[in-house]
């Protein structure tokens, strides 16, 4: 290397090395560490002893709340992120159409996707109220006697689903510019061999947003496996009624912040972590199958 | 080359400036120059607003009589900031917890010092603690806590309802079969199912299923073994699934659903929508606030009618605990705060002013609150024989949490009790067993 060249290297260090810094000891320290924990019978107060794979073992084998908190997670991600990919997808369609005012209903189905997580959720327990919230006085008002949701364990976790729709915001906002970078040529071509609209859609469309709902899907799954704060308001941190609403990251709170046994709860975040890497790896091996890069390879 | 040094300098002098400010600004305050002899304990609580206000009375009476040493109050402390505090080596000289449930826990972490060498020359006499607030900050034979205030359950009963259904407002009931009875009188539904009142909701205000299990003559805990499979345990918890059985499971969550804010006037005792409740001492006050006009009685809970003598004043109560963190630095004068807490001084200043239930023996003679005679009871309640409690155990918040998701369950009608608190028992005795090495 020449000598501007490593002078060079020793300037670039210098501007980066704030954020090495705090990457080093905010994520790459404490991540390392943690591993460490899961080893071992760690409490808050720093003492416990190496247990090997003591932890993990519990977890995978003995634990039931493991168990019930993983089908929960599950649950919401296998059905809500699917709901909610399409339902950002439908909204974006319908916001892409050049009507007047388009702005202001982009505005209104972006903005519950930034309020915080915590009024949100507040706000929806009472509409959910099984005896005066909205929906079920909409429900009563077309004669169904609408189900007790957060109060009843079958229907708690369609009722989470639910209020997380409300905020698909983001991902609608995604879909929506990846929508508008759709070459109008290709409409024009599909036109002129007598597509029609669900086959422009299906045919135009769609393929060329793939990339755009890898993203969504991959970005959905991993936020969706970290499903907590709604829980946790809505629960009061319990997980209830009767478990429905313990998910997983709920549960590795409680075991760390309840019964204070962080190596068990570090043993948890690394087998989150093992599962989120897995199924990200595995989307991505099969994306090379459906998505399809304009331009790129296919 | 002499302006890539000069760059690279200005970089690490502007790094250091924000390495510097950074580290800066954690520094305590350093407060005004003690006074030479004079000692400052920092005491945490919990308490907020006007209760936090009430403390500051406490502490200012302890330092009148204690000119040498200096009280710094920090309120609405809650226990996860006070664990962090003991466990980073900056803790308070003294604690206060709203609950005795983590002593054990913390006891066994190793995060809190026993007092036992103190008690032996204590400049109070230990005999005026009620003892059943004493024995909740024991752990493995040694005491961890001392207790400062209680909260205890009982009935309240709307007497204008029992007139209403031909019922005796002087004669509430005594044993669970009496509730029952009653309870079945004292509920109406309209033409849809709807209940319109209900005579009792064993999961109003929440499940009180301790209270339930030792009504009943069974047992959580006993000497660290559980008992959560005894017949009289299984039988308190099947009582309740059959109450909301017969009232509707749907019925009942849809009624409580409709309830008015319980710190309101609209509460749900208030407006007669439930006959009788379970409630705490509070709930006194909160009638005089909320609804001065009701027609209330107040009892201890009713117990199985073969267990009448033996459980005569059966309550569910709880007691703040005063804690001497590990690592605090001035256990001598802390320890002089904590005894000051347990002398009718600080115990009736305090009581009176935010309605708790005063722990001492003597207390019903020297607090001005037992001049109310239902205040009065939970007085006796408190230091009776039957003032009962989670046995003190290192696995509180998950014993806790599972049986409220088991009960949750059992309510709802969706599990099997025998079976599932079969697995509890095991689930609850192995995690007990771990934590109590």
């Amino acid at each position: 290397m020449s000598r501007t060249q490593r002078r060079n290297l020793w300037l670039g260090l210098a501007f980066v090395s704030p954020w090495i810094v705090g990457f080093v000891l905010f994520l790459a320290f404490p991540m390392v560490q943690s591993l460490w924990y899961s080893f071992t019978d760690k409490n808050v107060m720093g003492a416990g002893g190496w247990v090997g794979l003591e932890n993990y073992r519990e977890l995978l084998l003995r634990d039931k709340l493991f168990r019930i908190s993983l089908y929960n997670t599950l649950y919401i991600t296998l059905l809500g992120v699917p709901l909610s990919l399409g339902l950002s997808l439908v909204l974006a369609l319908m916001l892409n159409l050049k009507v007047r005012g388009i702005s202001f209903y982009r505005t209104a189905f972006y903005i519950p996707s930034i309020v915080p997580a915590v009024a949100a959720s507040m706000l929806w327990m009472w509409v959910l109220n099984p005896r005066y919230g909205l929906i079920n006085d909409l429900l009563w008002r077309i004669g169904i006697k609408g189900p007790l949701w957060l109060g009843s364990p079958p229907w708690a976790k369609p009722a989470l689903i639910i209020m997380s729709l409300w905020g698909v915001g983001n991902t609608m906002l995604i879909y929506l510019s990846s929508l508008q970078d759709v070459p109008s040529q290709l409409y024009e071509a599909a036109e002129l061999d007598g597509a029609g609209v669900w086959s422009k859609f299906r045919h135009v469309t769609l393929p060329m947003i793939t990339p755009v709902t890898l993203f969504n899907l991959i970005m959905g799954i991993i936020n969706s496996f970290q499903y907590f704060t709604q829980a946790f308001i809505v629960s009061q941190g319990k997980g209830g009624p009767a478990n429905s609403t313990l998910f997983y990251t709920l549960y590795l709170y409680q075991k760390a912040f309840r019964d204070l046994q962080m190596g068990y709860a570090a043993a948890m975040g690394w087998i989150l972590f093992l599962i989120i890497l897995s199924l990200t790896l595995l989307i991505v091996r099969f994306s090379k199958s459906w998505v399809y890069y304009e331009g790129g390879e296919r | 080359m002499r302006n890539g040094f000069r760059q690279a300098l200005a970089m690490v002098a502007v790094l250091s400036v924000f390495v510097l400010a950074g580290c800066g600004s954690s520094a305590n305050q350093a407060g005004p120059a003690k006074d030479a002899g004079k000692v400052t304990i920092d005491v945490w609580h919990f308490w907020e607003g006007h209760e936090s206000e009430a403390f500051k009375k406490v502490a200012e009476a302890f330092m009148k009589a204690n000119p040498n040493i200096e009280v710094k109050v920090l309120d609405g402390a809650d226990e996860a900031k006070i664990l962090t505090a003991i466990s980073g080596g900056t803790p308070p000289d003294v604690a206060i917890l709203p609950e005795a449930e983590p002593i054990a826990q913390w006891a066994q972490s190793g995060a809190i010092e026993p007092i036992d060498s103190y008690l032996q020359s204590a400049s109070f006499d230990v005999k005026t603690v009620a003892p059943a607030a004493l024995a909740l900050g024991k752990w493995k034979g040694k005491q961890y806590a001392l207790p400062f205030m209680a909260d205890a359950w009982a009935l309240y009963y709307n007497k204008d309802l029992f007139k209403a259904a031909n019922l005796d407002p002087e004669k509430p009931p005594t044993t669970i079969e009496e509730l029952n009875a009653l309870a079945a009188k004292l509920t109406k539904k309209d033409g849809s199912g709807n209940l319109t009142q209900a005579g009792f909701i064993p999961s109003y205000t929440e499940n009180h299923f301790p209270l339930y299990i030792w009504a009943f003559g069974g047992e959580i805990m006993k000497d660290g073994k559980f008992q959560l499979t005894s017949p009289n345990t299984v039988a308190a918890i099947q009582w309740s699934a059959d109450f909301h059985k017969k009232l509707g499971v749907d019925a009942v969550t849809r009624f409580k659903s409709g309830f008015g804010k319980y710190d309101s006037p609209e509460a749900a005792l208030y407006t007669g929508k439930v006959a009788m409740a379970v409630d705490g001492e509070w709930q006194i006050r909160f009638i005089d606030e909320f609804s001065p006009k009701l027609n209330y009685g107040v009892v201890p809970f009713p117990v199985v009618a073969r267990e009448k003598d033996r459980l005569k004043g059966l309550t569910w109560f709880n007691v703040n605990s005063v804690i001497l963190p590990k690592g605090a630095k001035h256990s001598k004068e802390a320890w002089a705060f904590m005894q000051f807490l347990e002398t009718p001084a600080a115990m009736d200043l305090m009581t009176e002013s935010i309605f708790n239930i005063p722990t001492l023996t003597t207390s019903a003679s020297t607090n001005k609150l037992a001049q109310n005679p239902n205040f009065k009871m939970f007085i006796d309640l408190v230091n009776g024989p039957n003032a009962r409690a989670y046995e003190p155990n290192p696995v509180a918040g998950e014993l806790a949490d599972n049986l409220t998701a088991f009960v949750e369950g059992a309510d709802q009608g969706t599990v099997d009790i025998t079976k599932t608190l079969a697995e509890l028992q095991a689930k609850l005795q192995a995690s007990y067993d771990k934590a109590a090495k």
